[in-house]
């Protein structure tokens, strides 16, 4: 270990990015340095990676100033083996994002890219926080980059769904902060994430704090009744827009209950546990079934997140070992699997303007390598065996069915489900006849997409074969959180 | 409470014999008076002649300017007719205050004479 | 004896007598343009007056008998309020020069006001509070209907006067009241008298109308109806000084009364503080929805930002006090930097203030347009602006002082609030092609927009110190 605070230049060389690159004068300059400033970024996220302790379950790479000590807020960093990989895969999908709006993106690219790479900061930060402020803070701040990115490169219905987005986290997120001032006055009198999952709550207090946080989280994961900005914000934001969205955003929901409501809240989350995993139950089947009623991919791909999402919900609160660790795969493969997919939706929306699945055809044909990497992580996300999306699901449903059977028929109806949609697309797209919307001229992947595919599809193979590493560093962490849960836990 | 009420009562038997006899005078026209209007008697009357033009013509502002510098300086007097008359008992402090007072309200008076505030025309 | 009292007040009285010999030498000069002369002059003097007061004041002086305190709260207001004063002269010189309303009068008055603002927060009777009052008012409200030939801004002046008449009589009737059950006008002596569970109802009426006279000043709801038609009515740099530092002022008169005069009976005037604020809170962000004219939305802006400090002072703690004067020091650097912005908005050399010719301005003038979108996002208190901290400390001191509902009717109030601020980074960065604005650019302005702008990003590093000067100031006043 270093005295280097490699954390604090994790976040910072982003934020560093966005504050020079409205000096610079040319848009090609601006992509390369941005791209320059995430993958260095990513390179030192790797190093991270390599250089993490897997025998703890403590907080490594730790930091700690005081910041406001009036308020009692400090500025505390750290990760564990949950976080590590969160971090990695923010890194990953950043410079991924800027190679797929490299022309999609040709207005105001400066600003795109100051918005891209503030965006990468603050995502990393959030995973990073020690301070239950800090990391609110981070997590607010995240809405305004997200809400220029898809009100000024998004669609046509851009304005409405950038409102639609702010308006709704921010509602969610205000509660979790009278949540957190209730933790603090609650017995706490301190924001310190650690040590306030020390501290043992009422149990009424713990209600009203899961309520609040409920709320805040459900509304980012996005659970089944507050789910619907989710399609909007997806359809109308750019590409880039899209995958940070949908790899990132949507595991902060999942990564809060992980930090947050369960080691703190463990009486209230398990009081609550029946309830979520209704919840997720109905998110699997419904946004399952909505997916398939899609003909645009976009949203189709929109609704299946939020029933893998309920797979995630699923398996926290099913307080048991492997629907845990299950979830936390499944999170970590779900951003990788549906950045990949906004990845190729986008790179053929490049090229036809269309998201009408009926008006393709027999891709596999016209583009060969398009189409067998499309169709790789579209069986991804369908959880085929030997692929990074099997094993997740495959642990949250054995645990679901051990807790309640309804939940684990609900859950194996949601991947049925998945199967029929994402089977359906492949069909359609990639077999068959011929044919593109307008019969426009489509040709292959470039090297630069080739560049953002290869590394999505190494995990994705990696994680399907050879999952230890992943489940090494994972597992320390994941067993101290199970002993948080309860300290005369019982797994149901 | 209850007592300060009482302190008060004879200003509300006051006001209520205020109000009643205001009351009474204005109905009391109404009720009692004779009316035969003609159109010689409801116009306005000057010294034998028609009238000239509207009653409700505009004034100048200027008279209100002079008013209210008259007023300025009525005030002034009233602060300094007491001063005047204790003068023999007030320290050298209460002489200076007065001196300010009277050098602030000069510089205002400066002011206006210089803006033209004073003149007609 | 005198000499010491006059030492405490020095700041004030170089000020006062500043004005006045720059009032006759500007009318009997012969030369035509003094305005930008006494802009630049009385701004320096200000700033420097800051600076001294800052750098020197110490402890706790009293001066003519306990009528004026100079302490550490007040000089805090009086720092914030000098620098923001200064700040609005320099920053409206061009506007009010090119529109040929810079009259040497303009800087004089505002300095006179300033001196009863410094009054007002000094205060420590009620006679020397309701002499700073009307020297700020009289003087604001001659500012305000400065623009003589415009009927908008001649009708800002008559409304604000009369209902600044209104107010300054209940003020006065709620200080009879006081006097008369108290049977003193000092604070010091009053505060003795208003015990806890002990204030008589004839005192109860006075405190209600003190508060309401003084919720007239820092236009709290309900008597706020003056702002919007005054902000919108009087010429915009009148128009930014009147959000910035008399609402400081006022805020720190508000706190002083309270604390140093009724400070043993907080429940007895806690309620109905938080009662103002909540229904400030909500008004403003209600109200601003369907403005489109920018200098309203800033009116309704103020009003809800009033709310959430009164919520600091509902709170009746010390930390309420420090949260209520931090949230005023940062709420008054946003709006200086805001009307800068607004300063600048103009058509073909006439001001705009319709919100909807920002249409995209982001792509003529990035550089303004971040700097705005930065301000509005800490206006609507969102992290990791400073406006976020400001919003915060008053939450946290509403918390800690057991009004919960509060703090949450607060954040729901935010959440309103954050919508009509999101309109206009909408029309700045979403909206579509249209007229455009000038492309004016005055240094000036350009400088405190940006000036402003990154105090809102880089003072979450330290918040620049304020915060420990805000809790020493507060504890001065709350014992």
């Amino acid at each position: 270990m270093t005295d280097l605070p490699v954390l604090s230049i994790l976040i910072l060389l982003p934020a560093v990015g966005a504050v020079l690159t409205p000096f610079l004068r040319k848009d090609p300059i601006v992509r390369w340095f941005s791209l320059l400033v995430l993958f260095a970024d990513f390179l030192l996220a790797l190093w991270v990676l390599l250089n993490f302790d897997p025998n703890t379950a403590a907080m490594q790479f730790g930091e700690h100033r005081v910041w406001v000590p009036n308020l009692g807020i400090s500025y505390r960093l750290g990760i564990d083996g949950i976080s590590v990989w969160f971090v990695v895969l923010t890194s990953l999908l950043g410079w991924i994002c800027v190679l797929a709006s490299w022309w999609s993106i040709s207005i105001r690219v400066k600003e795109f890219m100051t918005c891209l790479l503030a965006m990468q900061s603050l995502m990393i930060g959030v995973f990073c926080a020690l301070d239950m402020i800090l990391f609110y803070i981070l997590w607010e701040a995240m809405l305004v980059p997200m809400y220029l990115i898809i009100g000024i490169w998004g669609g046509a219905n851009r304005v409405y769904a950038a409102f639609k987005f702010f308006l709704y986290t921010l509602a969610g997120s205000l509660l979790f902060l009278i949540g957190i001032l209730l933790l603090y006055f609650g017995g706490g009198q301190t924001f310190d994430v650690l040590a306030l999952m020390e501290v043992q709550y009422p149990f009424p207090l713990q209600i009203w704090v899961f309520l609040a946080f409920l709320v805040a989280f459900a509304v980012k994961i996005p659970m089944v009744p507050v789910h619907t900005w989710l399609p909007d914000a997806h359809v109308q934001a750019p590409t880039a827009g899209s995958i940070i969205l949908a790899g990132v955003l949507l595991k902060m929901g999942a990564y809060g209950f992980l930090r947050f409501s369960l080691p703190m809240l463990p009486d209230a989350s398990q009081y609550f546990a029946p309830m979520m995993i209704a919840l997720s139950a109905v998110a699997i089947v419904y946004g399952g079934f909505l997916a398939l009623a899609q003909s645009d991919i976009k949203k189709l791909i929109a609704y299946s997140s939020v029933s893998h999402m309920g797979f995630i919900t699923l398996g926290l609160f099913t307080f048991d070992a492997k629907g845990m660790s299950g979830a936390v795969i499944q999170m970590f493969n779900h951003g990788i699997t549906t950045g990949a997919l906004f990845l190729f939706v986008g790179i053929i929306y490049e090229r036809t303007h269309s998201r009408d699945i009926a008006a393709y055809g027999g891709l596999i044909k016209v583009v060969p390598l398009f189409g067998i990497l499309f169709a790789a992580f579209l069986l991804s996300s369908m959880a085929l065996p030997g692929l990074n999306g099997f094993i997740g699901e495959l642990l949250v449903l054995a645990a679901a069915f051990g807790v309640s059977g309804w939940a684990g028929a609900a859950g194996a109806l949601g991947a049925l489900v998945g199967a029929a949609y994402l089977l359906g697309v492949y069909r359609q797209m990639l077999l068959g006849e011929v044919k593109t919307p307008g019969d426009v001229f489509v040709w292959d992947l470039g090297r630069r997409e080739l560049a953002c595919a290869a590394p999505l599809l190494l995990f994705v193979v990696w994680f399907g074969l050879y999952p230890k590493p992943f489940l090494t560093i994972l597992q320390p962490s994941l067993d101290h959180l199970m002993t948080q849960l309860n300290p005369t836990a019982v797994t149901p | 409470m209850e007592e300060m009420l009482r302190e008060y009562l004879p200003i509300l038997v006051f006001l209520a014999v205020a109000v009643g006899l205001g009351i009474v005078l204005i109905l009391a026209a109404v009720v009692l008076a004779v009316r035969n209007p003609d159109p010689e008697k409801v116009s306005a009357y000057e010294c034998g002649f028609n009238a000239f033009d509207d009653a409700r013509m505009k004034f100048d502002v200027r008279f209100y300017l002079v008013s209210i510098l008259f007023i300025i300086f009525d005030l002034e007097i009233a602060f300094l007719f007491p001063w005047a008359v204790g003068f023999k008992d007030i320290s050298m402090t209460g002489f200076w205050s007065m001196m300010v007072f009277l050098g602030v309200l000069t510089i205002g008076f400066a002011y206006e004479w210089k803006k033209g505030a004073l003149e007609w025309e | 004896m005198i000499q010491a009292d006059l030492n405490v007040i020095l700041p004030e009285l170089i000020l006062a007598v500043y004005a006045m010999i720059a009032l006759l030498l500007a009318v009997y000069s012969t030369k035509d343009k003094m305005g930008p002369l006494l802009v630049w002059s009385t701004a320096g003097l200000m700033a420097l007056l800051a600076l001294w007061i800052a750098g020197s004041g110490s402890g706790n002086n009293v001066a003519f008998g306990g009528m004026f305190v100079d302490d550490g709260f007040s000089r805090f207001a009086k720092v914030t309020i000098l620098l923001s004063a200064a700040a609005v002269l320099v920053m409206g010189q061009d506007y009010m020069a090119r529109r040929g309303m810079l009259q040497f009068e303009y800087p004089l008055l505002v300095s006179l006001s300033v001196v009863g603002m410094m009054m007002m927060v000094s205060a420590g009777d009620l006679m020397s509070l309701y002499m700073g009052l009307e020297l700020q008012s009289l003087a604001l409200y001659v500012v305000a209907s400065m623009r003589r030939d415009s009927v908008k801004s001649t009708e800002a002046g008559l409304k604000y006067f009369v209902l600044g008449a209104l107010s300054s009589g209940l003020l006065l009737y709620g200080a009879s009241l006081v006097y008369g059950f108290a049977g003193t006008t000092k604070f010091e002596g009053i505060i003795q008298v208003a015990q806890h569970g002990e204030v008589s109802v004839g005192l109860l009426f006075g405190i209600v109308f003190l508060i309401s006279g003084m919720a007239f000043k820092v236009s709290a709801v309900p008597f706020h109806m003056w702002t919007p038609d005054v902000y919108e009515g009087a010429p915009t740099p009148v128009t930014a000084f009147f959000a910035t530092a008399p609402k400081m002022a006022a805020m720190g008169l508000f706190a002083r009364v309270m604390h140093d005069a009724f400070g043993n009976a907080v429940s007895d005037w806690s309620q109905i503080i938080a009662l103002l604020s909540v229904a400030s809170m909500f008004l403003g962000a209600v109200a601003a929805i369907g403005q489109t004219n920018i200098k309203r939305l800033m009116a309704y802006s103020s009003i809800a930002h009033m709310g959430f400090a009164l919520m600091g002072l509902a709170a009746g703690t010390v930390f309420g006090v420090q949260a209520m004067l931090i949230y005023m020091a940062i709420y008054v650097t946003m709006n200086v930097g805001t009307f800068a912005f607004i300063l600048m908005m103009e058509k073909d050399g006439k001001p705009v203030t319709d919100i909807a010719s920002l249409n995209l301005y982001s792509r003529r003038e990035p550089g303004k347009a971040l700097a705005m979108l930065v301000l509005l996002f800490s206006l609507s208190g969102v992290p990791p602006m400073l406006g976020f901290f400001g919003k915060f400390y008053v939450l946290r001191a509403a918390y800690d002082a057991g009004l919960a509902w509060l703090a949450i009717a607060g954040v729901v109030a935010s959440v309103i609030g954050a919508f009509y601020y999101l309109r206009i980074v909408y029309y700045m960065y979403f909206g579509e092609e249209g007229d455009e604005l000038d492309r004016n650019s005055s240094p000036v302005l350009w400088g405190f927009l940006m000036a402003s702008a990154a105090v809102m990003v880089l003072g979450i590093i330290n918040m620049f110190g304020v915060e420990g000067a805000a809790a020493a100031a507060a504890a001065t006043l709350v014992n």
